[in-house]
């Protein structure tokens, strides 16, 4: 993606230094192999799937261990390669509901990087949720991971598997998880931060979206495209008083101090960490719409990553309720129609008439995040 | 399930910048900064994961404007802002707070039209990212974060079939909204006429930092005090625990617009047949502006009344049958334009409504009062002198509930608010002016105003109004058992 202007970009690369992303926004194109920027890497391809990524990154004989009694403990014990970490990872799965872990720095001594953090998961089976405090020490080598070791509180883990609710962190139930405090770090008093006050409520805090507020996921989504839908709210090109869900933005955007504090809140919202994009290349394009992708295709690309050039956001970061009910407001006058909004306008005339409530349920389905 | 599925079912998220040697050097980067070594704030952010903002900071004013939610922002200065992550946060932010020395107000959504939170000294604790709700559908529970709006509380509840007495606009947060009483929907029906009466414990954070659950068997007196005493509060609530009723199947509902000189006529209806209806229909009118009339057209071309009726009710039938003693009356025939058979949801109540609450710049005030037809005969006379662009009275019929022993303590059978917005900065002062005048005036009629729409900044010697006179000593009383050093700033223009 280009960036809109090298002023906006410098702004939103020093931004992401509060989130996942920042070093990605620095790591130059051919990724570094110094331990840390590997271990980085590694907790990216994590955090988007990345398969590709973790073959790249840990050794073929890379050791793979997790402190705790693999009796009890589904995940427990030294595994080996990446075979190895996939059988980890699908132990996880099988046992763990809403794992969330945090990082707080990178020790590094030599070859060696110490990561403490913490993991909070729910146990399937008992529903007890437990928060560990933990270390992950990494060995790298040559650019790959050679040994990891997760020394981790399992003692609370292993309870947590024999239903003791003294060690579940759930009173206020799985929602109410919340960050842990990081030591040595830089605070984020952004002028974008601090706009983005009156965004959390509707769009969550982690701007990913609350579809209990019908408010989309931000994240992942092309900064020029939010500027833009910002301003159409502010200067009445969007968000008509029929326009359900998008009408209470008009006071939102409005609130928001001036275009440099657009430009502020959609730099601050660039540097969060992005919820993965919908795997849209690996969908069968359903019968029904088959005749239709190729047009929507044209400005959002064939996996709906959006199209900086063409002015398209990125489908493949909404869900597939708000995609779905755009497409309504498009072909219903409620989005694009204004003169001065050529983007609108341009999509309100590619959805035509006809285009019935299956076929944007389809599209929705197929470009749309679940 | 593929191998890129179990991958990214672990997801990692980084709570803070990395230690590693690529970003050393750009602590002076815009916007971003540790905090000055051995300074107060660096203390205190050491500790937390939240943001602390000092008046120092580049960046101060617009943390500051960003507190409040709308446009006309207060002009009052706390030394220290402090955006809270997480409880812990809120707890630490107020030991800190004691031991330099400072006092402390809260803040959620920010809506107070006064801005009642923001005060010229000490901190402000910013709540508004503590969210999360967690329902336990067969004990119709749920716990809710304060920051979590009265909208994604209804879908979410919906999802369980259940409901709870949110405010009349979606953007609310449940915070404030709650704590100092709630004018929410069917709380006749409800929760005894306030919503916060359907509120069954707290977690709150106290003036030494200890978190403590207050409810009707836990530290009861506090309880009594969380239930209404809203900015004048000494805690700060960190979780609700509410009561949830099955939700409604649908809320039918009508409107109907009638012509400004049936403004006496409608409001005797309110009085004399609403009160006969179901105790799950709500009604309420309001007088509002026709859009595109010159604003010094004659009130009778300018103004219309709006009737809207609501049903929280099982069934379409029940609907029609609990507005039928209402559309019967011959009033109903009379109206200029209407909408009848409405099968409304949250969702849909929640769109409709968004247009009718002030976004921009706005104020405004209110009385609880059994005598309507007074107080609207005062209004009568006022509205056509109105300064503000838009002028809007709303009269809300609340029943004739006995409440439960709680600060809380203030009601009467109609609610009578007023709410003006403006355009232009210098459209403010004569606002301002004209509310106070009518308000002045309007308290020769009231049973005293609802805390949370009531001029704080116009009348801060009425905030005692908001409070029975016994419930008032009790709330000094416990304030100072519970807070002795008056680490908490007390209401409005006290401290
Ligand atoms: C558009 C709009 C619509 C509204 N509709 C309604 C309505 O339908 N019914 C109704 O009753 N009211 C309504 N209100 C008024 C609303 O209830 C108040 O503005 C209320 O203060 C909003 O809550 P808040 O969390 O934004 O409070 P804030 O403005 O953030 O705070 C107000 C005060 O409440 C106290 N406070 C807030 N949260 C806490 C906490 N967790 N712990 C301790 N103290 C706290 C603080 O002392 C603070 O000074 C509306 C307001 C607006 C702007």
């Amino acid at each position: 993606m280009k960036m809109p202007s090298p002023k906006v970009g410098l702004l939103a690369a020093l931004l992401l230094f509060s989130g996942v992303a920042g070093a990605k926004a620095l790591t130059p194109e051919k990724p570094a192999d110094d331990p840390a920027s590997v271990v980085h890497q590694l907790y990216e391809a994590f955090e988007h799937g990345d398969m590709a990524a973790l073959e790249r990154l840990i050794a073929k004989d890379a050791s793979w261990t997790y402190y705790g009694p693999a009796s009890q403990l589904p995940f427990g014990g030294t595994r080996h390669g990446p075979a190895g970490v996939a059988d980890f990872f699908a132990k996880v799965a099988e046992t763990l509901d809403n794992p969330v872990a945090t990082q707080l720095e990178y020790v590094v001594t030599g070859d060696t990087v110490a990561v403490p953090g913490t993991e909070e998961s729910t146990v399937r089976a008992t529903g007890i949720r437990y928060k560990a405090d933990l270390v992950h020490v990494f060995k790298v080598r040559n650019g790959k991971i050679v040994s990891f070791e997760e020394f981790i509180d399992s003692g609370k883990v292993l309870l947590a598997f024999q239903g003791d609710k003294s060690v579940d962190v759930s009173a206020g139930g799985d929602a109410m998880a919340t960050a842990t405090p990081g030591s040595r770090r830089l605070v984020d008093k952004s002028v974008g931060k601090a706009i983005f006050t009156t965004c959390a409520g509707c769009h969550g805090n982690d701007a990913k979206g609350l579809n209990y507020m019908y408010a989309p996921n931000l994240t992942g989504q092309h900064s020029d495209y939010l500027a833009r839908q910002l301003t159409n709210f502010r200067d009445g090109k969007r968000g008509k008083m029929d326009d359900a869900h998008g009408f209470p933005m008009v006071g939102r955007a409005t609130a928001i101090p001036g275009a440099d504090g657009v430009k502020a809140v959609v730099a601050y919202v660039a540097g969060l960490p992005k919820l993965a994009a919908a795997p849209v290349a690996s969908r069968a394009v359903p019968a029904s719409i088959v005749d239709i992708v190729p047009t929507c295709a044209t400005c959002h690309g064939a996996a709906g990553e959006g199209n900086f050039d063409m002015q398209a956001p990125a489908l493949n970061r909404l869900d597939r309720t708000y995609i779905a009910q755009q497409l309504v407001n498009f072909r219903t006058g409620k989005r694009g129609y204004h003169a001065d909004d050529p983007q609108g306008a341009l999509m309100a005339a590619s959805v035509p008439e006809s285009l019935g409530s299956d076929a944007i349920a389809a599209l929705a389905k197929h470009y749309g995040r679940d | 399930m593929s191998q890129l599925e179990l991958w990214s079912r672990r997801r990692f998220v980084k709570a803070s910048t990395l230690a590693v040697p690529v970003i050393a050097g750009l602590a002076g980067a815009a916007g971003f900064a540790a905090p000055l070594a051995g300074s107060a704030a660096a203390d205190l952010q050491n500790r937390i994961a939240g943001t602390v903002v000092v008046k120092d900071d580049e960046n101060y004013e617009v943390w500051r404007q960003s507190m409040i939610w709308q446009r006309a922002k207060a002009d009052r200065r706390p030394d220290m802002i402090v955006q809270a992550e997480r409880i812990e946060d809120v707890q630490e932010a107020v030991r800190f707070a004691a031991t330099a020395g400072m006092k402390v107000t809260t803040r959620c959504g920010g809506h107070s039209m006064a801005a009642c939170f923001l005060r010229d000294r000490g901190m402000l604790i910013d709540i508004s990212r503590l969210d999360g709700i967690a329902v336990d559908k067969a004990a119709k529970l749920a716990v809710v974060g304060p920051g979590v709006f009265c909208r994604g509380l209804a879908e979410r509840l919906a999802q369980d079939d259940l409901a709870f007495p949110g405010a009349h606009c979606g953007t609310v947060p449940i915070s404030g909204f709650l704590l100092g009483g709630g004018v929410g929907m069917n709380t006749n029906a409800w929760s005894q006429g306030m919503s916060v009466f359907a509120v069954k414990a707290v977690d709150i954070v106290m003036a030494d930092g200890r978190l403590l659950r207050a409810s009707e068997s836990e530290n009861a007196d506090l309880f009594w005090a969380v239930r209404g005493g809203g900015p004048g509060l000494f805690g700060v609530v960190v979780r609700f625990h509410l009561q949830c009723f099955d939700a409604p199947k649908v809320i039918w509902g009508a409107t109907y617009t009638f012509a400004f000189a049936e403004l006496d006529a409608v409001t005797r209806l309110m009085d004399k047949l609403v009160p006969q209806l179901d105790k799950d229909v709500e009604v309420l009118y309001s007088v509002a502006a026709l859009p595109g009339v010159a604003e010094d057209a004659p009130v009778d071309q300018r103004q219309r009344i709006y009737l809207d009726v609501n049903a929280f009710a099982a069934s379409e039938a029940e609907g029609r049958r609990k507005l039928a003693l209402l559309q019967r009356d011959p009033l109903i025939a009379r109206a200029l334009d209407k909408v009848e058979d409405r099968a409304g949801s949250f969702d849909r109540y929640y769109s409709d409504n968004e247009a009718a609450f002030p976004q921009a710049y706005w104020m405004g005030d209110n009385i609880w009062t059994d005598r309507p037809m007074e107080a609207i005969a005062v209004l009568k006379r006022h509205i056509p002198d109105c300064p503000a662009p838009r002028g809007t009275p709303v009269v809300l019929y609340m029943g004739t509930n006995s409440m439960p022993d709680a600060a809380c303590s203030r009601i009467g059978r109609f609610y009578v608010a007023y709410y003006l917005e403006w355009d232009e900065p210098a459209q403010e002062a004569p606002s301002r002016a004209y509310c106070l005048k009518v308000f002045k005036e309007l308290k020769a009629v009231a049973k005293g105003s609802y805390i949370n729409e009531m001029d704080q900044e116009g009348r801060p010697e009425d905030i005692r109004d908001c409070y029975s006179p016994k419930a008032w000593a009790r709330l000094e009383q416990l304030r100072r058992q519970w807070d002795p050093q008056g680490q908490f700033h007390g209401f409005y223009g006290q401290s």
